[in-house]
């Protein structure tokens, strides 16, 4: 009920007011809600309720400050109108009915009264920090996982006669030790191989010239990331390949991936999801060694990369023991719940497991270095391993 | 390109020749941005690469110019003509929408030639909202323009629409932001932590460029026009003032500060006459010395300066 010298605000919004009468659909408090107590509590219903409950305690609390002073005899009625005394016979059972509905929707949404676990602002630290881009972040976010689907290539290696999911490997492996020795950035190197697998996921390649179409993605993803960009000739001296193939080949590339370098990866989202960890060195290390890996194998790719990074993050906190394994601030930020990440956490664990082994291991030397934290030389998560497997 | 006839040369861009052209098939006019990829250098240089991803990225705004296509052409030197087996010279061409003139021509029809007279105030703030707008856009999708100033705003004057062009110098960002080149926006235009030498910046960058616009718009004449970059710095220091690390804390630690004469601001409103409290007050948030209190492009279109503006229409 409105005290006098307030106008009535529903829904956050003041009513027009007619012949004293606030306009709109005065419905009494549950009121006209038919079958009040035998409607079953199914799970959509008491979302439903909690949505509601929701939303009036956030315009209860908006209300809280709107206070409009109308002449006396502006004065509103909220009760006003033809059922008011036939509403007043039914307030004790009204308050009954929604005790019993709150104490059944409560329940069925799992509310208790232990303590939620806290959202964290990932960002408060930073609103002084310009570099953070603390107003557009979220935005810039958003807008990536809107469009990775677009720019994620499809499974493209049945369509390549000659090449197989092994030369990949190799191709990348060389990479990254390129990337390491020239110094480039990470950005450069996800980029790298992005636009490697989106040119085969549309062009058939023959395997002499795998190498060829890999120093010309890193050639174009340099010249996009990097202040100093490389030189033909610093790349042609790695292979056999002549500049002018490498630049044709540069040309080939642009057009069948029509020019579209601006594109989602790993790395955006994996540098968001480690600040919403909440992270030490040694986290960040462990998952950019994960998802470094991930990188390394073509089974990889079945997932979009905001998956990959959460699940990179996922799997660190599971090998470093973090408590929680997965929170509240990592939901929100990534998008993703503990159970939806489990499958593609388990590879990355597994290429843990296996990344001391075989012939392609220089993202495990790269983090095995004290530098790095020598993260790759901690035992894989056991709780994301299969059972009965040792690890390294 | 025998798609396209060209009419005149009308600019030059950041890495080549523009013209205005006529798509033979539609009529409709064309802008060609030329630039030459010759085969014993580097292949596509890092700006056309940029400019054109970007472009890809943000063209869904009415507020970027539009990228029609993007033409790789091998041209015949005349020299090679009769040649059985010519040399030829890879050129690239991005055909962008045709707007038929820039902010600058613009203002500069309203400070000489026959008829000098200030640009309409309602002008300016549809200007200005149509150009926060679109650096709006750009941020919000990650991307710094790095070259705001009136040569590369875009106008259709018959309807009253900006756009944003030449992203030539732009780039996507991630978050934090890293090291990046200094030697980016057109002198005049430069904000002062980019002057003073810093790799780390932001996108206040491009926000102390809408602010030199937006008064450039209202004076007809550059609000800062140095020579060099030190000559640059002074002509900000004597307008608002050399900073402090009171009010720029850091700046003192940047890599090109010397210690400066010590110059009191001068009011901004005397700088700006025919500008009201307002858009003053817009002016001054846009040209605050520390980055992290510049007002963001998102947040300046919310600003009073605008609420008299019909936001409908945008």
């Amino acid at each position: 009920m409105a005290s006098r010298g307030e106008a009535v605000v529903w829904g956050g919004k003041q009513q027009k007011k007619k012949k004293g009468i606030a306009v709109g659909r005065n419905r009494k408090i549950l009121g006209d809600i038919g079958n009040l107590v035998n409607r079953p509590i199914t799970r959509s219903f008491s979302a439903q309720i909690l949505a509601k409950v929701q939303a009036a305690a956030k315009n209860n609390k908006k209300q809280a400050s709107v206070k409009v002073k109308p002449k006396a005899e502006e004065v509103i009625d909220i009760e006003a109108g033809p059922d008011k005394e036939v509403q007043k016979n039914k307030n004790k059972e009204s308050r009954a009915s929604t005790s019993v509905l709150t104490a059944r929707s409560n329940a069925a949404c799992d509310i208790t009264n232990k303590p939620r676990e806290q959202i964290i602002d990932i960002d408060a630290s930073d609103s002084d920090n310009e570099l953070a881009a603390v107003e557009y972040i979220d935005d810039i976010c958003k807008f990536y996982k809107l469009v990775e689907n677009e720019n994620h290539p499809h499974d493209y290696i049945d369509s390549q006669p000659e090449i197989d999911q092994r030369s990949r490997a190799i191709l990348v492996n060389w990479l990254i030790d390129v990337h390491t020795n020239l110094d480039l950035s990470l950005e450069t190197i996800y980029l790298t191989i992005n636009i490697i697998d989106r040119f085969l996921a549309v062009k058939t390649v023959p395997r002499l010239e795998m190498q060829l179409v890999g120093i010309s993605a890193m050639l174009m993803a340099s010249k996009y990331e990097e202040i100093w960009t490389l030189e033909v000739d610093e790349l042609v001296r790695l292979t056999d390949y002549t500049h002018e193939q490498v630049l044709v080949m540069e040309k080939t590339i642009l057009n069948k991936l029509e020019w579209n370098l601006t594109v989602p990866t790993t790395f955006v989202f994996l540098v968001r999801f480690i600040k919403a960890s909440v992270p030490d060195q040694e986290l960040e290390n462990m998952a950019h060694f994960l998802s470094e890996l991930g990188m390394m194998h073509y089974a990889t790719l079945k997932y979009f990369p905001s998956m990959v990074a959460a699940s990179a993050v996922f799997a660190a906190r599971c090998t470093l023991n973090k408590a929680p394994l997965w929170t509240e601030t990592l939901k929100l930020h990534t998008g993703y719940s503990q159970g939806q990440l489990m499958d593609c956490a388990r590879l990355l664990v597994s290429f843990h497991s296996m990344a001391g082994n075989g012939e392609e291991k220089v993202v495990y030397i790269k983090y095995s270095d004290p530098e790095k934290g020598a993260v790759a030389m901690l035992p894989p998560a056991k709780n994301l391993m299969p059972e009965g497997s040792d690890s390294q | 390109m025998e798609k396209y006839e060209k009419l005149e040369k009308v600019g030059e861009g950041t890495y080549g020749k523009v013209y205005k052209a006529r798509e033979k098939a539609s009529g409709s006019l064309v802008a060609l941005k030329k630039t030459r990829l010759e085969m014993d250098e580097e292949g596509v240089p890092p700006t056309a690469l940029r400019e054109v991803s970007l472009l890809q990225l943000l063209s869904q705004s009415i507020y970027i110019v539009r990228l029609l296509s993007v033409e790789h052409v091998d041209k015949v030197p005349k020299s090679q003509k009769s040649s059985s087996n010519p040399l030829t010279k890879p050129i690239l061409y991005l055909v962008f929408e045709y707007l038929d003139t820039d902010l600058k021509k613009f203002i500069d029809s309203h400070r000489k030639g026959p008829n000098p007279r200030p640009l309409p105030p309602p002008l300016i703030q549809s200007f200005l909202f149509q150009l926060c707008k679109g650096v709006a856009h750009c941020h919000s999708h990650g991307v710094l323009h790095r070259d705001l100033k009136p040569q590369n705003l875009l106008l259709d004057q018959h309807k009253g629409i900006l756009k944003i062009a030449d992203l030539g110098l732009g780039r996507a960002f991630t978050v934090p932001l890293k090291s990046y080149t200094h030697e980016i926006v057109t002198l005049w235009y430069r904000a002062p932590e980019v002057l003073l030498g810093s790799t780390h910046y932001s996108t206040g960058v491009d926000i102390w460029s809408v602010g030199c616009i937006f008064a450039e718009m209202v004076r007809r004449q550059a609000l800062f026009p140095g020579d060099s970059e030190f000559q640059q710095l002074i002509h900000i220091f004597k307008m608002l003032g050399t900073p402090t690390e009171e009010n720029w804390p850091g700046v003192t630690s940047l890599r090109d500060w010397h210690v400066y004469p010590r110059w009191e601001p001068q009011s901004l409103a005397k700088n700006v006459p025919s500008l009201g409290p307002d858009g003053v007050d817009l002016l001054s948030k846009m040209l605050k010395y520390n980055p992290s209190e510049r007002i963001s492009a998102k947040a300046a279109l919310d600003h009073p300066y605008f609420d008299s503006l019909d936001k409908s229409q945008f």
